[in-house]
């Protein structure tokens, strides 16, 4: 019988001896490390080492779940699910286990109510008898005023404007034109 | 809750994954209850937008943080050890009944020195070890679920092995 030789193992051969006994690696690497346990002695002995302690670890079953702990969470879950959906319980949690959102909430509320109020309110004025008939007669002033101007444009528009700056041009200009035509016919 | 069967085919399909994984990560059993109650309940809060495709790595992403969240917790008291025994006996097969009284006693021994030694991983190794070689999960879905590049799955994994090996040294037969 051959006799197996003894010499160290590399750290790769060794990773690669562990992964076989466990299983893994390559085929390649199998074959080198299937290779590595005929030829050494040493190789052998820790590839069994492992091997040993890989079956022992595929043994290791899943522990079960306690029954216990479906009954919890099916428990959990339903109550869960009663506390969910309703509007007023929602509601009622929303206002009442947090103080601060629904002070914050009333606060803004009463503030914005105010604000309305106070902008749309309608203006009353109050004034004396004697303050109306002196803003009459203001009034009246001001329209005799106004109208004293535009009778005065009339005026100006009439005789100044029209006659002497508009009609005078107008007539000179048909003139000039009628003598052309009497020309023409000569 | 529980009657509507997408949410029941969900727990079904993974509430001894959940328990388990809580179970080696939090060495405790009280504590494992509550993580894989809390898991079931924040998979029925979202059971309406949730992707039964990518169940497996959302519920062991949830697993996963909500454990850490536990083990950061209660730092301070990690002397409340879980009696691994316990479950020991739920794990053994019973059809093994038949078989030699010394080879059950020693397998007993064995799987129990061989949870403990798990347990006594360091955490970042423990989960990957325990989602790989438990759960059955790849190392894609390990990466995802513990937001960890798949390479680092890789060495953690061999890591774990390599501790775990020095952790059962004295075991061996």
């Amino acid at each position: 019988m051959k006799r197996k030789r003894i010499f160290d193992l590399t750290d790769e051969q060794k990773d690669k001896i562990i992964s076989a006994a466990y299983g893994n690696g390559s085929l390649s690497d199998r074959l080198i490390v299937r290779r590595l346990i005929f030829s050494n002695e040493e190789a052998e002995k820790f590839y069994l080492s492992y091997k040993h302690t890989a079956a022992e670890v595929k043994q290791i079953a899943e522990e079960e779940c306690p029954s216990d702990i479906l009954k919890t969470v099916q428990y959990e879950t339903k109550r869960a699910l009663e506390n969910k959906g309703s509007f007023l319980s929602d509601l009622y949690s929303a206002v009442f286990s947090r103080p601060i959102v629904s002070a914050v909430t009333t606060v803004v509320l009463i503030a914005s109510i105010v604000i309305a109020l106070i902008v749309n309110r309608p203006v009353q004025y109050n004034y004396t008898q004697a303050q109306i008939i002196d803003a009459n007669r203001q009034a009246r002033e001001a329209f005799l005023i106004v109208g004293k101007i535009l009778k005065e444009t009339h005026a100006t528009l009439q005789n100044d404007v029209l006659g002497e700056r508009v009609s005078k041009p107008l007539n000179q200009s048909i003139r000039i034109a009628n003598k052309l035509f009497e020309g023409e016919k000569k | 809750m529980l009657e509507q069967p997408r949410y029941r085919f969900l727990i079904q399909q993974y509430k001894n994954r959940i328990y388990t994984y809580s179970l080696y990560m939090l060495k405790n059993k009280m504590d494992a209850d509550d993580v894989t109650q809390e898991v079931m309940i924040r998979i029925w809060k979202n059971i309406d937008g949730f992707n039964v495709f990518a169940a497996k790595t959302w519920i062991m992403k949830t697993t996963h943080n909500l454990c850490i969240d536990y083990l950061r917790k209660r730092a301070v008291a990690l002397n409340r050890e879980l009696e691994i025994n316990e479950l020991v006996e739920e794990s053994v097969k019973t059809d093994r009944s038949e078989e030699n009284p010394y080879l059950i006693t020693h397998i007993k021994i064995m799987a129990s020195k061989v949870k403990e030694a798990i347990q006594r991983l360091p955490e970042n190794l423990r989960s990957v070890f325990v989602l790989y070689e438990i759960q059955g999960l790849k190392y894609k879905e390990i990466s995802k679920a513990l937001d960890m590049p798949l390479n680092s799955v890789k060495v953690y994994l061999l890591r774990a092995r390599k501790k775990l090996q020095e952790e059962l040294k004295g075991y061996e037969a």
